[in-house]
């Protein structure tokens, strides 16, 4: 009887492991080694403007701004990435080149968070972009340090601050990380 | 000699470093023992991470991904405090964490949330029953001395061994033995209190409360005094967590695992045993905002008797 009971339990956990299709041993995939990223569509504007070279990746609806990020270097293995941000007027015209606008800020911040798992990555720096002559580039900022602790669904998030630290606006784009 | 040691201290379950403060079964007295002493120690690999609900199947990592390996140290400690069915213990697990990818390597011991546990014998087996069990009830509290992944100073946050948040909670384990064979059932439910982080970079995050939730099935087969075989499966989830970071407020993803855990117990003497044990996240699902984990563990009892 109790053989039999033990019996049954066995065939059911070896049911369950097979029949579900959500155990994991069974059921996953390997890493894909090319990163994708695609706008939030919560903050994704229909309207914004949408170049070849220019999108409206983070939106500010205070201050009418956008901001772009083109990655200069990406993360990799053994290396954090690092990405520059440039923000322009948002009711400018899409196809040519914009017009770089400084966000009313007295600083820009970006930060790295996993959204499913509630916490961050290591912290990123992020200052001023200037030209080879060593002039600030109006409206471009430079991030370095971009390193996401594990594979998943990340957000990056652009913060613009006042000088207490206070957030005046914020705006956020998802990356898929697939370490 | 009735040697009914089932395996209680098998706290090895535990999410990655980032993430840590998985399951925790609590540090209890459930044989005839006065006392009980138990040093263990638990190896694991990282072998893939799961998405949160409805974010896709489970990722499982290859030679390109960051490579991480945790060692626990676990020390447990039980005492009958009555002399005869209330008891208290304590577990302190100390965590090894090493992490890697390309070039890059991170090391880092440190200690991880020690847990305190009240125990309570609400029915004891005084004479034998055929379908009575022996049914512990506890109150457990969880205490945030490791660090979380909202305090971490590393690269690869090697150096989180905890959840950082205080948790209560309040369970029963039952017990059956027929012969030579065992079975043992464990529902435990709580709460994780919210807490506010204040992080290197001088940001802070607030984290609101969530349950948590432990279910546990296990089996055992003694072909002789000295020896127990042994399986268990048990399910860890903890409800979505809202966090409010920066002026943000955002809601986790609920957390989901299932740990399936065989032994190989060992009796040396009449007083210790030895535990050799593997420990698998991947066999059961689904499995939801969590790394997914293979570990061995080894473990030394030692029983003091009434």
């Amino acid at each position: 009887m109790k053989v039999l009971f033990f019996l049954v339990v066995l065939a059911l956990s070896g049911l369950a492991l097979v029949s579900c299709g959500v155990s994991p041993l069974l059921h996953h995939e390997s890493p894909n080694r090319e990163p994708q990223s695609e706008p939030d569509s919560q903050n994704q504007d229909a309207s914004a403007p949408a170049g070849p070279r220019v999108s409206c990746d983070f939106w500010f609806l205070s201050q009418n701004l956008c901001a772009s990020l083109t990655w200069v270097r990406k993360p990799t293995s053994e290396e954090p990435g690092e990405f520059s941000l440039s923000f322009w007027n948002k009711n400018q015209n899409s196809d040519q080149t914009v017009t770089h606008s400084a966000p009313l800020a007295d600083k820009v911040f970006v930060k790295l968070w996993m959204p499913d798992m509630g916490h961050g990555s290591s912290p990123v720096t992020t200052n001023q972009a200037f030209d080879s002559n060593g002039t600030p580039r109006i409206g471009v900022f430079r991030s370095t340090g971009v390193f996401f602790i594990m594979g998943g669904k990340w957000e990056i998030i652009v913060q613009l601050k006042d000088a207490s630290g206070g957030v005046l606006d914020s705006s956020k784009m998802i990356f898929q990380v697939n370490h | 000699m009735w040697v009914f040691l089932f395996y209680l201290f098998a706290a090895q379950a535990r999410a990655a470093p980032c993430c840590a403060g998985g399951s925790a079964v609590p540090a209890l007295i459930t044989g005839d023992e006065s006392e009980l002493y138990q040093a263990g120690m638990s190896y694991g690999t990282v072998i893939g991470d799961a998405p949160g609900a409805d974010g896709g199947i489970p990722v499982f990592r290859d030679g390109l991904s960051i490579a991480e390996d945790r060692g626990i140290l676990t020390l447990n400690h039980a005492r009958i405090l009555d002399g005869d069915r209330l008891q208290a213990g304590i577990s302190i697990p100390i965590q090894f964490n090493q992490l890697s990818q390309g070039g890059r390597a991170e090391d880092s011991v440190q200690i991880g949330d020690v847990s305190v546990v009240l125990g309570f014998e609400t029915i004891p087996e005084w004479e034998y029953s055929v379908w009575k069990p022996r049914v512990f009830s506890f109150l457990q509290a969880g205490i945030p001395t490791g660090r979380s992944i909202h305090e971490s100073q590393s690269f690869f946050a090697s150096d989180v061994s905890g959840l950082g948040q205080f948790q209560l909670s309040f369970g029963s384990i039952a017990l059956k033995r027929w012969s030579k064979w065992d079975l043992n059932l464990l529902a435990r439910g709580g709460s994780v209190m919210g807490r506010s982080f204040v992080n290197a970079s001088g940001g802070g995050v607030i984290l609101g409360s969530s349950f948590l939730g432990t279910g546990s099935l296990g089996a055992g087969f003694s072909p002789s005094e000295r020896v127990r075989l042994g399986g268990a499966i048990s399910v860890d989830y903890q409800s979505p967590v809202e966090v409010l970071d920066s002026n943000i407020y955002s809601i986790t993803s609920e957390r989901l695992v299932w740990n399936s855990n065989v032994s190989l117990m060992f009796m040396i003497g009449a007083d210790d045993s030895l535990v050799l044990g593997y420990q698998d996240q991947t066999w059961f699902g689904p499995a939801y905002n969590t790394s997914l984990s293979r570990s061995g563990y080894l473990s030394f009892v030692h029983r003091v008797e009434r």
